[in-house]
């Protein structure tokens, strides 16, 4: 029988692809100066994690969606002249941020008029999320795979358990 | 540089004075563009989704995974630019014009050498291990979505994502009546038995399909495609694909179909490429060839 479920494990090839594409989407040494020296608003962006933390939590999503959701705020405020005194944007960045990452990572992804919970400090129609959506897309340039630790760990098992195949789920589990 | 040409010109009101339709009235939702920056013509491709549920996942994994993407035998998808009302995406596609349909109407004598469709389905699978290898499926392969440059044979699979991805589209998908002719039987039977399985069976039907001119398994409609299956390739049973009742109930419905000699219905095929295509074609997907055995087949070998 062919085998539909296991994918082979990374190459060394698939491996130093990944750091060139880690490297393509850092989001800079500048991005974090900017943040701590007050030019964004460091605040507003820990809100927005903390709120994306509780949703995740309350949804019980994986933890790719998780860091997921933070890169895309991350790279997305590094790249976009935000409006600083607008709290409001910084909520909806955070909720088309989440809705994005759970499209790509969960099976089951509540509707986006749901996922507004955990004291959300403003409530956003569909309409407007699925606008935001878009721009955060276009402004990462639809490069929402993002190479993450998680990417690694496949690589890194590969190695460590020599060219015995180990099947998606254990790592996913790892 | 490309984006922001095509965004302006997308954002003027007269739209169709700087894009000609494609075939206007048979394809909506198609167009003809050219960058200005590079002179080059492009397949421009609109879709509108439904508010509630925000942009479709599937679209987005879609174009995530399309761009990344580049294959000689995979159309490239150069860039995705957002409406100006940003309730509307165009997919930016390198254009070609031939599709395998028009290519065997036009050509049915370069058709008949056998060198020619050895050409043309190794670039098929070729294409299709691409994706696979990326953990994409296709799902809606056919002639249609297959374009050849005449000059060089060369050929190129598109349209992923449209129409299957947003299944609530304003778009309709105006060859869906004749999709139904490449769906695999698993699929027919059960739309979650979705793997790379289900594509092998296509490239299968399109296979037979460059030989005799014909398709190979042409249904009145969806509901009898099953029927026209079984009626060639046999009913299936436990023994020739385990599993089979469990998700498909409604087997004993069915008149008990022999298999029929592909031989014959595919005449002028060599044998090895007989051998291959009742490899593509097995009905149980787990035992169906994979894109990358189907390329090391004796039938590519001279």
């Amino acid at each position: 029988e062919y085998s539909v479920i296991d994918f082979p494990l990374q190459s060394d090839e698939c491996l130093s692809l990944l750091i060139e594409k880690e490297c393509e989407q850092f989001v800079g040494f500048g991005y974090f100066k900017r943040l701590t020296d007050g030019d964004l608003d460091f605040v507003a962006r820990q809100q927005a994690v903390d709120w994306i933390r509780k949703v995740h939590t309350h949804f019980n999503f994986g933890p790719l969606c998780a860091y997921l959701s933070i890169n895309y705020l991350d790279r997305f405020l590094a790249a976009y002249e935000f409006p600083k005194d607008k709290a409001w944007m910084m909520q909806l960045l955070a909720v088309a941020c989440l809705s994005i990452a759970s499209k790509m990572e969960e099976t089951e992804v509540p509707l986006v008029l749901d996922l507004q919970v955990c004291e959300s400090r403003f409530i956003f129609e569909a309409k407007t999320i699925q606008k935001m959506e878009l721009l955060v897309l276009t402004t990462l340039k639809w490069r929402m795979q993002t190479v993450t630790p998680f990417s690694f760990i496949d690589a890194f098992i590969g190695k460590l358990d020599g060219d015995r195949s180990i099947s998606r789920s254990v790592i996913l589990k790892s | 540089m490309l984006r922001f040409h095509v965004l302006r010109l997308l954002t003027m009101a007269h739209i169709q004075l700087q894009y000609q339709l494609i075939a206007t009235g048979i394809t909506k939702g198609f167009y003809r563009g050219w960058s200005l920056v590079s002179s080059q013509t492009v397949t421009l491709k609109q879709l509108g989704f439904p508010n509630q549920i925000g942009v479709p996942g599937s679209l987005i994994k879609e174009i995530t995974a399309l761009l990344q993407i580049k294959h000689p035998n995979i159309i490239e998808l150069m860039e995705v630019v957002n409406s100006k009302e940003q309730t509307s995406l165009m997919l930016v596609y390198e254009f070609m014009d031939t599709s395998l349909t028009s290519f065997m109407r036009i050509h049915p004598k370069v058709m008949k050498n056998p060198q020619t469709i050895k050409g043309l389905l190794r670039q098929i699978l070729l294409a299709v291990y691409h994706f696979h290898s990326f953990n994409i499926v296709h799902e809606g392969i056919k002639p249609k979505n297959m374009f050849i440059d005449p000059a060089t044979n060369t050929l190129k699979i598109t349209d992923f994502i449209w129409p299957r991805s947003i299944s609530n589209s304003i778009i309709e998908d105006p060859y869906e009546e004749s999709t139904f002719y490449y769906k695999a039987p698993e699929i027919l039977v059960d739309k979650k038995q979705v793997t790379t399985a289900v594509d092998v069976w296509s490239v299968g039907c399109v296979f037979a399909e460059m030989v005799t001119g014909k398709p190979l398994f042409p249904a009145k409609t969806e509901f009898n495609q099953l029927a026209k299956i079984f009626s060639i390739m046999g009913t299936p049973s436990e023994e020739t694909w385990p599993g089979i009742s469990g998700i498909y109930p409604y087997l004993h419905v069915y008149s008990n179909c022999k298999p029929k000699d592909l031989r014959k219905l595919v005449p002028g095929l060599e044998p090895a490429g007989i051998d291959l295509l009742n490899k593509l074609l097995y009905m149980d997907p787990k035992k169906r060839i994979p894109a990358i055995k189907a390329l090391e087949h004796e039938y590519f070998q001279n």
